[in-house]
């Protein structure tokens, strides 16, 4: 649906992108991802047509983005990183612009901007001036734009940026639902812990080369380990302790002495298993830490009774 | 296109700026119809004295409405631009199935409506000026429609300014500057004593109709107050308008080449109709008068165009040395980095006066009085300019200090800004002028200002100025050049 070939664009001797390959079927979501300054927006803009590559070619549904536009630009929702919205108007007239540019019209328009203000969940919010929205509610304004016209393919640039979590939790699962009506959707990110458990494919970009393309899990799992903290209890010396990670292949990347320890294993259930089992055996205590990263989320998700699943 | 221009009024008549720029409009009219009412110059009976006042409050109406669209149409249009390109809300229409035409007219023409709308709310009382006696009752109705024409030009100027400059301070500055240039333009060409020079094509009478403000022969009837738009439009206000399509486009934004050159070849073309005219039927003292012109107007424009590089912090491309622009400019050779660079910007103005020049030499040479040394000055018009451009990239790039984005566009105005202090001077200093037998306008552009009655002193005194100008533009880039060594400029 999203396909790119060979692309290459230069800003004189900077190569911004260098024979970038990809392929966003429908019913996928690939995560577009490297650090800043990678050429994840270049990559963006020459899928979207705005900017025209040196080489290569991009399509949307089949149709190159700059021969065939108006129909590549027929199939495509593109929301920016800025979102693009006019404060100025009201929601309902915002989306009856983009309506009209997409060629809807009467009671076609009609239906599909009470469509897309329910699927985003702003109806009630139709007749307010988009200037008095949420940040979280703007970019969900701006979601709504890009699926208007039921377009095949999505193009989000870093869609996630600046939201709350549980806008944030509210966009994925608009995502997660338009692959499963067959979309195709491409999304950037520069924070990976934003696409886990969300994008299906990914594709790495580092310095306008991609260095892998392709399923999540393929990715995660090749050459993949599993990082274990705890803390030793017990009258156990830590040497011992040391010994029997070693012992058992894990490799210890914190400091003994510090509040936990952090050891390095292959990804496998059955070493993870053995390795405590024999800790235990020795008489080593074992205490587990907290899931610090999620605590504030969760606590944030209770107390304002949103459901965190 | 009527959904988009429907977006664009909508937008604009909610922001406040917008509310503000437009109703000053009618507070002009009604100011300055008041001082016309005023001043009434014919005396007489009650009734021919009231026909007196029509005429007036109409010619005071019609100025006003018209200086106050060029003067804030652009700034609507170019604001709105620029807002468009901060927002992405552009990237977002450039991706819908819509054509750029499409965009840029909706663009173009809703500052336009805005500006006839405001100008609208005066019209009622335009056509009861006939009950006044002295007004042709389709005389409001014709300066009506030359607004609207002012009003589609100068919003294209603003589109152009919008789609050059990267920071909204940058194109309303650059707007306001082409808005003062077309208002000057249009006072100098369509109202100053230099007429007949620019409107030399137009039937006889016609530069004295509208000067006096009378009724002008058209077609087989008395066609009064075309005046502004009939003047300005073959200059280079109208060509802005082509320049403004293809700059347009984002793409353009980081290329320096396309939009510079289609900003050089719009002005020449003006420049080169303009010279065409004079050069059909004049003398050596047209020809002169009409290079001096164009050298005036070659310098405001580099004057302007480097100290909106300046404000623009590192100019229309992001320079900045190790940037992707400055890589691909310096990738592209010395044409590419010289067309980038300040001296490149400043020079165009005068580059776009060449085939103007080339075409009042080429009238010059087989034409009589090519003895006279004020023909000489012809060909000195652009080497003035030249040596005005440099002088001025000199000083700029002298003062491109990084990271003082105020103190760039503030320490380039202090060498254009002294001499224009010091020109302005002149009334003051009139009397001791006429002792000591000196122009001082004449340092600034001393081609415009010189006295006719003596051609000799005319050549000496363009000799001794470009001479003076290019020596200092010599001594400045030395300057800047040695404090380029001595930290990374831009």
């Amino acid at each position: 649906m999203i396909a790119a070939r060979s692309l290459t664009v230069r800003y004189g001797q900077l190569v911004a992108l260098d024979g970038v390959d990809l392929d966003v079927a429908p019913g996928q979501i690939f995560g577009l991802i490297g650090p800043n300054g990678a050429g994840k927006t270049t990559l963006i803009r020459v899928l979207t047509g705005l900017l025209v590559p040196e080489s290569g070619q991009a399509t949307i549904g089949g149709f190159d983005v700059l021969r065939q536009e108006r129909d590549a630009r027929r199939r495509l929702g593109y929301m920016p990183d800025f979102f693009g919205i006019y404060d100025h108007l009201t929601v309902r007239e915002y989306l009856q612009l983009f309506g009209e540019l997409n060629g809807l019209a009467g009671p076609g328009l009609a239906g599909a901007i009470e469509q897309a203000l329910a699927a985003v969940r702003l109806k009630l919010k139709k007749d307010e001036l988009v200037d008095h929205l949420s940040r979280g509610m703007t970019q969900r304004l701006a979601l709504a734009r890009t699926l208007l016209h039921d377009p095949d393919a999505f193009v989000l640039d870093e869609p996630a940026s600046g939201l709350d979590p549980a806008a944030r939790i509210e966009l994925w699962d608009i995502l997660r639902g338009l692959t499963q009506r067959g979309k195709a959707v491409l999304i950037s990110s520069h924070i990976l812990k934003e696409m886990e458990g969300l994008v299906t494919h990914v594709g790495l970009l580092e310095r306008g080369r991609l260095l892998y393309s392709g399923p999540y899990e393929t990715l995660v799992k090749a050459g993949a380990t599993r990082r274990v903290r705890f803390r030793p209890v017990g009258d156990v010396p830590p040497e011992r302790v040391v010994g029997l990670l070693t012992e058992h292949g894990g490799r210890l990347s914190g400091v003994p002495g510090d509040a936990y320890w952090e050891v390095e294993l292959a990804d496998d259930d059955a070493a993870v298993a053995a390795l405590v089992g024999r800790l235990v055996a020795a008489g080593v205590g074992i205490s587990l830490p907290p899931v610090a990263e999620d605590r504030l989320e969760r606590a944030f998700l209770a107390l304002t009774g949103r459901d965190a699943s | 296109m009527i959904a988009l221009l429907k977006k664009e009024l909508r937008v604009s008549v909610r922001e406040k700026s917008t509310w503000l720029l437009l109703a000053s409009m009618p507070a002009c009219f009604v100011a300055c119809g008041l001082l016309g009412l005023n001043e009434p110059t014919y005396a007489g009976a009650p009734r021919l004295m009231a026909a007196d006042a029509g005429r007036q409050l109409l010619s005071y109406a019609l100025y006003t409405q018209v200086f106050a669209v060029m003067l804030f149409v652009p700034i609507l249009a170019a604001t709105n631009l620029v807002r468009e390109g901060d927002r992405k809300t552009l990237d977002v229409l450039m991706t819908t199935p819509r054509s750029g035409v499409e965009l840029a007219l909706a663009k173009l023409l809703s500052p336009a409506l805005l500006a006839l709308g405001s100008c609208l709310l005066v019209l009622p009382l335009l056509i009861a000026l006939p009950l006044l006696g002295g007004v042709r009752p389709w005389e409001p109705l014709a300066g009506f429609a030359a607004i609207a024409l002012a009003a589609l030009v100068a919003s294209a100027g603003g589109l152009a300014a919008g789609a050059l400059a990267r920071t909204t301070a940058a194109a309303v500055s650059l707007a306001a500057l082409a808005a003062g240039f077309t208002c000057l333009s249009t006072a100098w060409t369509g109202l100053g004593p230099r007429t007949d020079l620019i409107t030399a094509a137009f039937p006889p009478g016609v530069v004295r109709a509208i000067v006096e403000c009378d009724g002008v022969e058209l077609f087989g009837h008395e066609v009064p107050l075309l005046l502004p738009a009939l003047a300005f439009l073959p200059l280079a206000g109208s060509c802005l308008f082509l320049a403004s399509l293809p700059a347009l486009s984002s793409r353009f934004r980081r290329r320096a080449l396309p939009v510079r050159a289609t900003g050089t070849a719009a002005l020449a073309v003006g420049m080169a109709y303009l010279a065409l005219v004079v050069a059909s039927g004049s003398s050596t003292r047209d020809l002169h008068d009409c290079a001096a012109g164009m050298a005036f107007f070659a310098c405001m424009f580099s004057t302007a165009l480097v100290l909106i590089e300046r404000l623009d912090q590192g100019g229309f491309l992001r320079t900045l040395p190790g940037s992707a622009e400055a890589e691909a400019i310096a990738a592209g050779g010395w044409a590419r980095s010289f067309a980038a660079s300040t001296a490149g910007l400043a020079l165009l103005p005068a580059a776009a006066t060449l085939p103007a020049l080339g075409i009042l030499l080429t009238r010059g040479l087989s034409g009589p009085g090519t003895d006279d040394p004020r023909f000489v000055l012809v060909l000195g018009a652009p080497i003035y300019s030249v040596a005005w451009a440099l002088l001025l990239a000199g000083a700029s790039r002298a003062v491109a200090f990084r990271g003082r984005v105020w103190a760039e566009p503030a320490l380039t105005a202090i060498l254009p800004g002294a001499l224009l202090a010091y020109g302005a001077s002149w009334r003051v200093f009139s009397h001791a002028n006429e002792l000591i037998g000196v122009d001082p306008i004449g340092v600034l552009i001393p081609f415009v200002s010189a006295s006719y009655d003596s051609a000799h002193y005319l050549f000496a005194s363009g000799v001794v100025h470009t001479t003076a100008t290019a020596v200092t533009a010599a001594f400045v880039w030395t300057f800047a050049t040695l404090i380029a060594r001595s930290r990374p400029t831009r």
